[in-house]
C-alpha cells in the first residue's frame, strides 16, 4: 500500500465530516485555555496545537454518566427496558499512553462478567492515536514499557512528518477499513521537515522499576511513607477524571414518579464517601488510606488479577492535581525505599 | 435474558414481616415463571436489590437454597433505598440482581462435622440462610449449635424462628443479650436467655471445636473479639468462616469499592475462613 499522510486541515474536515454522519466522533478541541479530548460537533473548534490533552480518550468508551437501564412505572407494574449500543465511535488526537489504556480498561470490564458498555463501544470504535513530539517532566510512560510511539491498543498511528500533518501507520483491520473509506481526505505525498520525529523512548528516561515497586507495597501496606506521599491530597479525585485507566463507578436511579433510570456514573476511590457503609464504617477513611488503595491497585491489584500494571505513564494525574500530589514522585519514592533505583 | 449484565429480575412481595422496629424481611418471588426456574444459588450468596427510582442496595440472600421458588432479604432501615424499600407493600415489585459471590463451602468442609453458628444482631440473616440450609438436611451433620446475641431485646432477628430452633431437640440454641438489653423498654417482659457479650457467652457455652465448623457473622468488633474464642475451643482457622461486607455497588468486580487488597468481596468472597481473613489488610 502506498504511503498516507493526513494534514491538519484535512483532518478537521474529516472529523466533522464523519461527525455529520451519525458516528461518534471524539477529537481535540481547545476551551478556556486548555485542550481537551471531546464529542466533536459541527461547528466544534478542533485544534491541534497541544503537547497532550488534559482528559484521556477514556470518555468515549466509558461516558462519565450512561444510562444502564430505563423504566416505566404504572398501576399495572413496572417495566423495565434495556439499552442497546448503536452507534459506533471515531477517537482521534490521543497519544499513545491514551490507546494503551484501552486493552487494560477491557480487562476489568470483561473480568467474567461481561460490561457491554464498555466492550461493545471498544469493539465498533476506530482510534487514531498521535505519536508524541514532545513530553514533560511528568511523562513515565517508558517505566512501564511503553513508547511515546507506542502501537498498543491504536488502529491507526499518526507520525508528524511537518507542521501540516502526520504519516499514517495502519495498525489494525479496522485502521485499514478505516483509510480506505475515506480515502479522500487522505493523500499520497507531503513534505517532510528533517526536524520530526522529536521524541524518542530515549528522551524518557526509564526511572523505576515497576517490580521493585510492587514487591514493596505488597510487603509495606501499614507503612509511615503512606502517609507522606498523600499528605498533600484534598481528595478533591481530579486525578481519577483524567486518568485513562481509572475506571471506578457507581450505580444511581434517576427518576420521576413514573419513570426513570438507572446509571453508571464516573466515582473515584480517592473520595471520602466511595468506600462509606450505611453504618457510616468506613475502611477508608483518611486520605492516605485512599491514595494508598488508588497506587495499590493500579501497581499491586490489578497485576495481581490481570498481569498488567493499570497506569501507562502519562502523568495527567500529576498534571490535573492543584496539591501538587505526583504519581512520580510517589512511585520512585516507594522505589527508593525498596532500596532500587 | 439480556446480554446487560446490569439488568435486574423483577421480583414481587410476597410476604413481610417487621423483625424490629427498623428491620424488615420481604419474601420475594419472581414475576416470571421462566427466571423462577432458571434461578439457583447457595448459601452465602448475596444480591442487589433495587427500589425502582431510589438505586440498589447489596444484601445476602437470608433464605435457604433448599427452598425453591422464592428468596429472602432481611435489611435495616438506613439510607435513601433502605428507606423506599420499607415503604413497599405486599405485591409491589423490588428489582434483585444476582446471585454474586462465592458460598459456603457446605458439602466440602461441613458434611459429617459438628457446626456452630455464631451471630450478633441483624448478622444472624446470611447466617440463617446456612442455618436452614444445614436443618434442612439434618442428617449429613452431627451437633449443631447456635450462639445468637444482640444489644436490646427489641434488636433480636427472627424471633419466631429463635423459638423454633429452641425448641428443636437436634439444636443447641444459646442466645443473649448485651448487658441492659432486657429492659421493660425494648419490649423485654422475663428473658430467659443468657446476658453478656456474645464471645464472652461463647467461651462459656461448653462448645468445643473438635470435628467443628463454625460460622461467624455479625459487627466487625464481634467478629473479631469471637475469632480468638473460637481458637481457644479448638476451631481450626481453616474451619472457621465469615462474610466479610463493603460497600458495593456493581457486585460484579468492576465499580472498584469492595477490595480488600487483592480480595474483591464481590468476587472471592463474601466467604472466607479465618485462615485467609488473617492473610487481608486490615482494611475492612
Amino acid at each position: 500500500m502506498a504511503d498516507l499522510f493526513l494534514t491538519h486541515d484535512k483532518a478537521k474536515e474529516l472529523l466533522k465530516h464523519i461527525a455529520s454522519q451519525g458516528i461518534e466522533v471524539f477529537g481535540p478541541v481547545k476551551k478556556d485555555g486548555s485542550h481537551l479530548i471531546e464529542k466533536i460537533k459541527d461547528q466544534s473548534e478542533i485544534d491541534f496545537s497541544y503537547f497532550i490533552t488534559a482528559n484521556s480518550i477514556k470518555e468515549a468508551l466509558f461516558p462519565r454518566y450512561e444510562k444502564i437501564l430505563s423504566y416505566k412505572i404504572s398501576q399495572e407494574g413496572i417495566e423495565v427496558e434495556d439499552v442497546s449500543i448503536d452507534k459506533s465511535v471515531v477517537i482521534f488526537g490521543g497519544h499513545p499512553c491514551d490507546a494503551a489504556s484501552i486493552p487494560l480498561m477491557e480487562k476489568i470490564f470483561g473480568w467474567d462478567y461481561k460490561d457491554k458498555f464498555f466492550l461493545e463501544r471498544r469493539e465498533k470504535a476506530v482510534i487514531l492515536t498521535l505519536a508524541c513530539e514532545e513530553a514533560d517532566k511528568d511523562c513515565f510512560c517508558t517505566s512501564l514499557g511503553y513508547s511515546p510511539r507506542g502501537e498498543i491498543g491504536s488502529d491507526i498511528l499518526l507520525e508528524r512528518v511537518s507542521d501540516q500533518g502526520w504519516k499514517l501507520k495502519l495498525l489494525s483491520e479496522k485502521g485499514k477499513e478505516f483509510a480506505k473509506k475515506y480515502e479522500t481526505y487522505f493523500q499520497s505525498t507531503l513534505e517532510v521537515d528533517k526536524k520530526y520525529p522529536k521524541l524518542s523512548d530515549k528522551d524518557i528516561p526509564v526511572q523505576f522499576d515497576a517490580k521493585i515497586v510492587k514487591s514493596w507495597i505488597d510487603t509495606h501496606f501499614e507503612d509511615p511513607l503512606w502517609e507522606k506521599i498523600a499528605s498533600n491530597c484534598w481528595s478533591c479525585a481530579a486525578c481519577t477524571y483524567v486518568c485513562p485507566t481509572c475506571h471506578c463507578f457507581d450505580i444511581t436511579d434517576d427518576a420521576t414518579m413514573w419513570s426513570g433510570m438507572r446509571t453508571k456514573n464516573w466515582d473515584a476511590c480517592t473520595l471520602p464517601y466511595f468506600t462509606l457503609h450505611a453504618s457510616q464504617h468506613n475502611p477508608r477513611e483518611q486520605h492516605f488510606q485512599r491514595y494508598r488503595q488508588r497506587i495499590n491497585h493500579k501497581y499491586s491489584i490489578y497485576v495481581n488479577l490481570f498481569n498488567a500494571i493499570s497506569c501507562t505513564g502519562c502523568g495527567r494525574c500529576s498534571r490535573a492535581c492543584g496539591a501538587k500530589v505526583n504519581i512520580l514522585e510517589a512511585v520512585k519514592m516507594i522505589a527508593s525505599a525498596a532500596g532500587g533505583k | 435474558m439480556s446480554d446487560n449484565v446490569y439488568m435486574p429480575y423483577l421480583m414481587k412481595i410476597s410476604d413481610i414481616r417487621d423483625e424490629t422496629p427498623d428491620t424488615r424481611t420481604y419474601r420475594l418471588e419472581f414475576t416470571r415463571p421462566e427466571d423462577a426456574e432458571k434461578f439457583d444459588f447457595k448459601a452465602g450468596q448475596f444480591g442487589l436489590y433495587s427500589a425502582f427510582g431510589g438505586g440498589e442496595s447489596t444484601f445476602c440472600v437470608a433464605s435457604p437454597p433448599t427452598r425453591k421458588g422464592y428468596i429472602e432479604c432481611t435489611f435495616r432501615v438506613m439510607g435513601r433505598v433502605t428507606t423506599q424499600l420499607r415503604d413497599m407493600n405486599i405485591g409491589d415489585i423490588v428489582g434483585f440482581r444476582g446471585p454474586y459471590g462465592n458460598s459456603f463451602p457446605i458439602e466440602e468442609k461441613f458434611y459429617g462435622k459438628n457446626i456452630t453458628f455464631i451471630a450478633g444482631g441483624i448478622g444472624l440473616a446470611p447466617v440463617r440462610c446456612v442455618i436452614w440450609n444445614i436443618l434442612d438436611l439434618r442428617d449429613k451433620f452431627k451437633d449443631v449449635n447456635i450462639v445468637y446475641g444482640a444489644r436490646t431485646f427489641q434488636d433480636l432477628v427472627y424471633k419466631d424462628e429463635i423459638k423454633e430452633w429452641e425448641d428443636r431437640k437436634d439444636v443447641n440454641l444459646v442466645k443473649t443479650l448485651d448487658p441492659g438489653g432486657d429492659k421493660a423498654e425494648y419490649g423485654c417482659s422475663g428473658w430467659n436467655g443468657k446476658m453478656g457479650f456474645v464471645p464472652a457467652v461463647l467461651k462459656e457455652s461448653g462448645i468445643k471445636g473438635d470435628n467443628g465448623v463454625a460460622v461467624v457473622c455479625g459487627p466487625p468488633i464481634m467478629i473479631k473479639l469471637t475469632l480468638p474464642v473460637l481458637k481457644e475451643l479448638g476451631f481450626a482457622e481453616e474451619n472457621t468462616f465469615t462474610t466479610l461486607e463493603n460497600k458495593m455497588k456493581c457486585g460484579i468486580g468492576k465499580c472498584g469499592r469492595c477490595n480488600v487488597g487483592s480480595f474483591y468481596v464481590c468476587k472471592h468472597g463474601p466467604v472466607l475462613s479465618a485462615a485467609e481473613l488473617a492473610q487481608l489488610p486490615d482494611e475492612y
